[in-house]
C-alpha cells in the first residue's frame, strides 16, 4: 500500500514535470499570439526521434547529439512561424489546419524512418541507477529530470518577469497594438516565443524520453492531447495555470493508473474527462480570464 | 419553415433544372455524373471491375465523408478534427449488428448512421463551449481517446480489441452493383447537403460561422443550430462509415478510428475548397487516385507524408482549395474552344 502511494506520488510528479514543460510552451504561444500550434506535440516527439537517429553520428559525444536535437527542433519552431503561421495570421482555421498538417507531416516522417514500434534511447541517460526511499526505488534520471523541470520553470518565470524580451512578450500578449505603438517588434517577439516554446519541448524530451522510451511517433498526439487538457484546466493563456494544471493532471493520471481497476486503460481517458469536466464546471479554467474567445 | 421551402423548390424544379444545365457548373456536373453512370459498363475485364472500379467506389464513400466534414467546418464554422469518431462509431455499430446480431445489411447501415448522429449530439453539447482551434483540439482529443479505448488496455476487449470485427458482407458481391449503390448514395447525399447549405437553415449556419455574436444578437439560438450541424454532419459521416465497413469487410481501431481518417476528411475537403461541397468530391477522387498511383508505384509508405505536405501547401498558398481555380481554367479553355 505504501509502495502504491509512493509510486503514485513519484509518477504524478514526473508526469507533472513533463506536462508542465510542454504545456508552458504551448500556452505561451497561445497567450502571446493567439496561435494554437498543433505541431507542439510533434516537436516533443521529433526531439526524441532525433536523439535516436543521432546515435550513430556522435558515438561517445552523445551530449553533442542532444544539443543538435534541441537546436534543430528550435529552428523548426522558428521556421514554422515564419513560413506557416505568420502568413496565415488572419485566419484561425488556416493556422489550425496548417499546424495540423505540419504535425502530421512530422509524424509521418518519423514513421517512415523508424516505424511504429517502441524504441529505447537509454544511451542518453545521464544518471543511471535508482535511489531508494522507504523501500521504493526511483530512477535517477527521472529525479534529475524533475529537478531540472522545476529549475527551468523557475528560470522561465524570472525570464518572463525581469528580462527585456520577457517583458516584451508580456506586453504583446496583453495588448499587441499598444506594444507595437511602444516600439516593440511584435513579429519578432512572436518568432522568439514560438522558438522558446519549441526549445522547452525539446529540452523536456531530451531529459525525459531517455528514461521513458519512445512509444512510437503517435506519442506526438498523446502529449498534445494531454497538454491541451492541462491548458484548459489551467486556464487558456495562463502560464501559472499550465504549470499547476500540469501537476494536477499528472497526479490524476498516476492515481487513476494505480488505484482504479483497469487503471492504465482509464488513464488514457483522463485528459478527456478533465477537459469535459472543466468545460462544464468552470470553462475559464483555474487561472484563466473570464472572456469569450 | 422547411416544408414550405421544399414544396416551392420541388414545383420549381423543372425550370430550375433547365436553366441550371445551361450554366457552366451545371453542365459540367451533369457531364461528370453521366460519365460516372456509364463508367462501370465500359469493360467486362475482371481487373477493371474488381480493382479499378472499386477505387471509384472508395472515392465515393470518402466524398460523402469529406462533404459531411465540409458541412460542419466549412459551412457551420465548427472546426472538427475528430470526424473519425462518427466514421468509426457507425462502422463498428454496423459491423457489430451484422456480425453478432444478424441484422440485415441496410438496417444495420441506417442504425450505424443513427448511432453516429447520437454521438454528434453527445459530442456537440460539451464541445459547444469551445470555439475555433479549441474545438478542433477537443474533437481531436475525443477521437484519440476513443482510438486508445478500442485499441489498448484491458477495456478494449469489450470492444473487440485490436483485431476488430471481420468477415463482413459487402454491399453486393458484384462490384458494379456496389459502385452503383454508392453512386446513388453519393448523389443523394451531395444534393441534400448542397440544398441544406443553400436553404434558410444553411444561411443560419453560415451566419453562425461568420459572426456568432451577431447571430446570437439576431435572436438565433446558436446553441441549438450548432448541435443540429453536428448531428447532420454526423449522419452523413455515419453513412460513409457504415459503407466503408462493408466495403473493407472489416473494422478495426486504427483503420476506422485513426487520426488519419480525420486527416483524410480535412485534406479532401480542403483540397477541393473549404465551403464548396462539390469540392469535397473532387478532393476525394483526387486523393484516392493519387494514393492508388503511389501504391502501384511501390512508394506506399510515403503516401501520408506526401498528403500532409500537400495539405500544408494548399492551405498556405491557396486557401480556397483547387476546385475554383481549376474550374476557372477549364471554363477559360471551354470559352476559347467555343470561340467566345
Amino acid at each position: 500500500m505504501i509502495e502504491d502511494i509512493l509510486n503514485m506520488i513519484f509518477n504524478g510528479t514526473l508526469n507533472g514535470a513533463v506536462l508542465s514543460l510542454i504545456a508552458l510552451g504551448y500556452s505561451l504561444v497561445y497567450g502571446v499570439g493567439g496561435i494554437m500550434n498543433l505541431a507542439h506535440g510533434a516537436y516533443f516527439m521529433l526531439a526524441g526521434y532525433l536523439l535516436l537517429w543521432g546515435l550513430p553520428i556522435f558515438p561517445g559525444f552523445l551530449f553533442l547529439t542532444v544539443i543538435f536535437a534541441v537546436v534543430i527542433v528550435t529552428i523548426i519552431g522558428g521556421l514554422t512561424y515564419i513560413l506557416l503561421i505568420k502568413p496565415l495570421q488572419d485566419s484561425h482555421v488556416g493556422v489550425v489546419l496548417i499546424t495540423f498538417g505540419l504535425a502530421f507531416a512530422i509524424e509521418q516522417f518519423a514513421l517512415i524512418i523508424s516505424g511504429t514500434d517502441s524504441v529505447s534511447i537509454s544511451d542518453y541517460i545521464l544518471f543511471s541507477g535508482t535511489t531508494e526511499i522507504f523501500g521504493y526505488s526511483m530512477a535517477n534520471q527521472f529525479i534529475f529530470f524533475i529537478i531540472v523541470s522545476l529549475v527551468v520553470v523557475s528560470l522561465f518565470a524570472l525570464f518572463i518577469s525581469k528580462s527585456k524580451l520577457g517583458k516584451s512578450i508580456r506586453a504583446v500578449s496583453q495588448d499587441r497594438e499598444a506594444a507595437v505603438l511602444m516600439g516593440i517588434n511584435a513579429n519578432r517577439v512572436l518568432l522568439y516565443t514560438v522558438m522558446i516554446s519549441a526549445f522547452l519541448a525539446a529540452l523536456g524530451a531530451s531529459l525525459y524520453l531517455p528514461g521513458a522510451a519512445l512509444s512510437g511517433p503517435s506519442m506526438a498526439w498523446t502529449f498534445l492531447t494531454s497538454s491541451f487538457a492541462v491548458i484548459i484546466l489551467g486556464g487558456m493563456g495562463s502560464l501559472v495555470g499550465s504549470v499547476v494544471g500540469g501537476y494536477i493532471v499528472g497526479f490524476i493520471t498516476s492515481f487513476t493508473s494505480i488505484f482504479i481497476p483497469n487503471g492504465p486503460s482509464w488513464a488514457h481517458v483522463v485528459p478527456l474527462i478533465v477537459i469535459i469536466i472543466v468545460l462544464i464546471i468552470r470553462p475559464q479554467g483555474l487561472f484563466g480570464k473570464k472572456e469569450i474567445k | 419553415m422547411l416544408k414550405k421551402e421544399f414544396k416551392e423548390r420541388f414545383t420549381n424544379f423543372p425550370n430550375f433544372f433547365k436553366s441550371w444545365i445551361k450554366t457552366f457548373t451545371g453542365g459540367l456536373t451533369l457531364f461528370v455524373v453521366l460519365s460516372l453512370i456509364i463508367l462501370p459498363f465500359l469493360s467486362q475485364n475482371q481487373n477493371f471491375t474488381h480493382v479499378f472500379l472499386r477505387q471509384f467506389t472508395l472515392a465515393m464513400i470518402f466524398s460523402i465523408f469529406a462533404a459531411s466534414w465540409d458541412l460542419l467546418t466549412g459551412i457551420s464554422g465548427q472546426i472538427s478534427f475528430g470526424h473519425a469518431i462518427f466514421f468509426g462509431i457507425a462502422g463498428y455499430l454496423c459491423a457489430y449488428l451484422i456480425s453478432y446480431q444478424n441484422y440485415p445489411i441496410w438496417i444495420a447501415i441506417i442504425i450505424g448512421a443513427l448511432g453516429a448522429v447520437f454521438f454528434g449530439l453527445i459530442i456537440g453539447v460539451p464541445m459547444l463551449r469551445l470555439k475555433g482551434p479549441y474545438l478542433a483540439l477537443g474533437t481531436l482529443a475525443i477521437s484519440l481517446v476513443l482510438l486508445k479505448l478500442f485499441l489498448m488496455g484491458s477495456l478494449s476487449d469489450i470492444f473487440f480489441g485490436s483485431e476488430g470485427i471481420s468477415a463482413l458482407p459487402k454491399l453486393s458481391s458484384d462490384p458494379v452493383v456496389e459502385y452503383l449503390i454508392l453512386l446513388i448514395l453519393m448523389i443523394i447525399s451531395f444534393i441534400t447537403i448542397i440544398q441544406i447549405s443553400k436553404s434558410k437553415f444553411g444561411t443560419i449556419l453560415k451566419s453562425i460561422r461568420d459572426d456568432e455574436t451577431g447571430a446570437d444578437a439576431s435572436g438565433i439560438n446558436t446553441t441549438r443550430f450548432k448541435v443540429y450541424a453536428f448531428m447532420l454532419s454526423a449522419l452523413f459521416a455515419g453513412i460513409a462509415g457504415s459503407c466503408y465497413a462493408l466495403f473493407a469487410t472489416s473494422v478495426n481501431p486504427t483503420g476506422n478510428f485513426g487520426a488519419v481518417i480525420s486527416f483524410y476528411a480535412i485534406l479532401m475537403a480542403s483540397l477541393g475548397g473549404l465551403t464548396t461541397i462539390r469540392g469535397s468530391a473532387l478532393g476525394a477522387f483526387f486523393f484516392i487516385f493519387l494514393e492508388y498511383s503511389l501504391i502501384i508505384a511501390g512508394v506506399e509508405i510515403y503516401v501520408n507524408l506526401i498528403f500532409a505536405l500537400l495539405l500544408i501547401l494548399v492551405v498556405r498558398f491557396s486557401e480556397h482549395g483547387i476546385l475554383k481555380p481549376l474550374l476557372e481554367r477549364i471554363k477559360d479553355v471551354w470559352d476559347v474552344l467555343l470561340g467566345r
